[in-house]
């Protein structure tokens, strides 16, 4: 499944529980072990579509999808002359770095800390 | 959320939620579909300072040296700087390399190193493996991303420890030892990294209101070295091999750790391998709280260990008479799950 709003992950995520189905989330999909990514026998919510980059009035805060990986959020922010502390590795999520704590990152992270 | 309601989370709604979504991984507090992130002006609107040098084997005591000199005093002087250190065999040469990679925010010339750098600028490397550039961060990690392609086996482990050299050189034979008998395994591409965190950086964690990681909560001051295996290979046939190896390298680089007194009860969540304990090292107190508020927020389980939710590191296990995967019709296969992990790209 491909939601493309909160609105469509909510209505998945409804349908599976009501069915009692087994399932997956999906961002970048740079987890190793099986079954991390993907729904053996389930269903797979792939966040792909979930790709907004929204930079706010003032410029001091953007939304990001959670089914982005790094380089194309940095891709859409250097467009603008900004950037945000975030992944080393452009083909990984930006869901699952910024979830596990994002100890490791690319930018800036010994003035600014860690993403979110 | 877990009950398929919209909510947000930040500092000032559903605090406690927003905690622990910061470190506490990917599977345990339903499915989050955006981030809203402090954006900045780079240092440099041109690009970062950056690339790496490889090094020969006999160059490995001196790298060490440097390196420590690095995490202990020049990472606190300079907040532009970051760097990490990978060692590892080479099939296609058939010889051991030390790899390192060099950040800087700042630096505007990439005809010269800054000074922090200019040491390995000094040492002598590997003829034409040095590939200092200023590029856009958009770039400079997809060079990251093609130097580790995808669809091949591989496995992550980690540790955290205090800056050892004698740690180390430890590490270093370990892996030696341990990768040397089957270094021709199809595609076998076995190696550490240790990657170094500032005093800075740690203290940036607890900006609004801390995040669920152990290492900001304890006090810890820092530096620290989070330590990961980088190892691939290519067939199904080697995944019991090369799984033994990796086994053998975490258990004893670990347990060298603990007897110089320098291991750190820290894993990094996304460096950890499925079996390893992410959640003893936060201590007692952190990990009564992410569990309540993962059970807080999920009363059915649906995201908990055995829930419909599937994925790692799940902080609470499905309560009595919920609804889980065990109770389709069409049992999941869980078995074969742990022979080897398999990267999904």
């Amino acid at each position: 499944m491909e939601p493309s709003s909160s609105e469509e992950v909510s209505f998945v995520l409804q349908t599976l529980i009501d069915t009692g189905c087994h399932f997956a989330i999906k961002g970048g999909g740079h987890d190793r072990a099986p079954g991390s990514s993907n729904a053996d026998s389930g269903v797979t919510i792939d966040l792909v579509r979930l790709d907004q980059v929204e930079i706010s009035k003032d410029r001091k805060g953007v939304k990001i999808g959670a089914g982005l990986r790094w380089g194309e959020a940095y891709l859409a922010l250097e467009k603008e002359g900004l950037m945000v502390v975030g992944g080393r590795v452009s083909d990984v999520g930006v869901g699952g770095l910024t979830l596990g704590g994002e100890l490791i990152t690319a930018t800036d992270s010994n003035r600014r800390g860690s993403t979110c | 959320m877990p009950d398929a309601s919209i909510e947000s989370a930040s500092q000032s709604s559903n605090p406690d939620l927003y905690r622990s979504l910061r470190g506490a991984g990917a599977s345990n507090f339903g499915i989050v579909t955006s981030f809203t992130m402090e954006t900045f002006v780079p240092p440099n609107l041109a690009g970062m300072w950056g690339g790496g040098k490889v090094f020969s084997w006999d160059k490995v005591p001196e790298l060490l040296r440097v390196n420590h000199k690095f995490t202990t005093q020049s990472l606190d002087f300079d907040p532009d700087v970051a760097m990490w250190h990978v060692f590892g065999y080479s099939q296609g040469y058939d010889t051991w390399i030390g790899a390192e990679q060099f950040r800087h925010a700042a630096h505007a010339d990439e005809t010269t190193w800054p000074e922090l750098f200019q040491v390995y600028d000094i040492i002598e490397g590997v003829p034409n493996t040095t590939n200092i550039a200023i590029k856009p961060l958009s770039n400079i990690t997809s060079e990251i991303a093609q130097s580790a392609p995808g669809g091949e086996r591989n496995l992550y482990g980690t540790f955290t420890y205090y800056p050892s050299m004698e740690l180390e050189q430890r590490i270093i034979e370990i892996l030696v030892e341990e990768v040397t008998p089957i270094k021709n395994i199809t595609g076998f591409v076995p190696g550490v990294v240790l990657q170094p965190i500032s005093r800075s950086a740690i203290q940036k964690m607890k900006k609004r209101g801390g995040n669920a990681l152990g290492i900001a909560q304890s006090g810890e001051e820092g530096p620290l070295t989070i330590f990961s295996t980088t190892w691939g290979w290519s067939a199904a046939s080697d995944d019991d091999r090369s799984y033994a190896a990796y086994s053998r390298i975490m258990e004893r680089a670990e347990a060298a750790a603990k007897e110089m007194g320098v291991w750190y009860p820290y894993k990094y969540i996304n460096y950890a391998e499925a079996t390893q304990d992410v959640w003893s090292g936060l201590g007692e107190e952190s990990l009564k709280e992410l569990r309540r508020v993962q059970r807080k927020v999920d009363p059915e389980g649906v995201f908990a260990k055995g829930g419909l939710g599937g994925g790692y590191f799940k902080l609470n296990e499905l309560p009595e008479g919920k609804l889980g995967r065990g109770s389709m019709a069409e049992k999941s296969s869980d078995e074969g799950r742990r022979s080897g992990s398999r990267s999904e790209l």
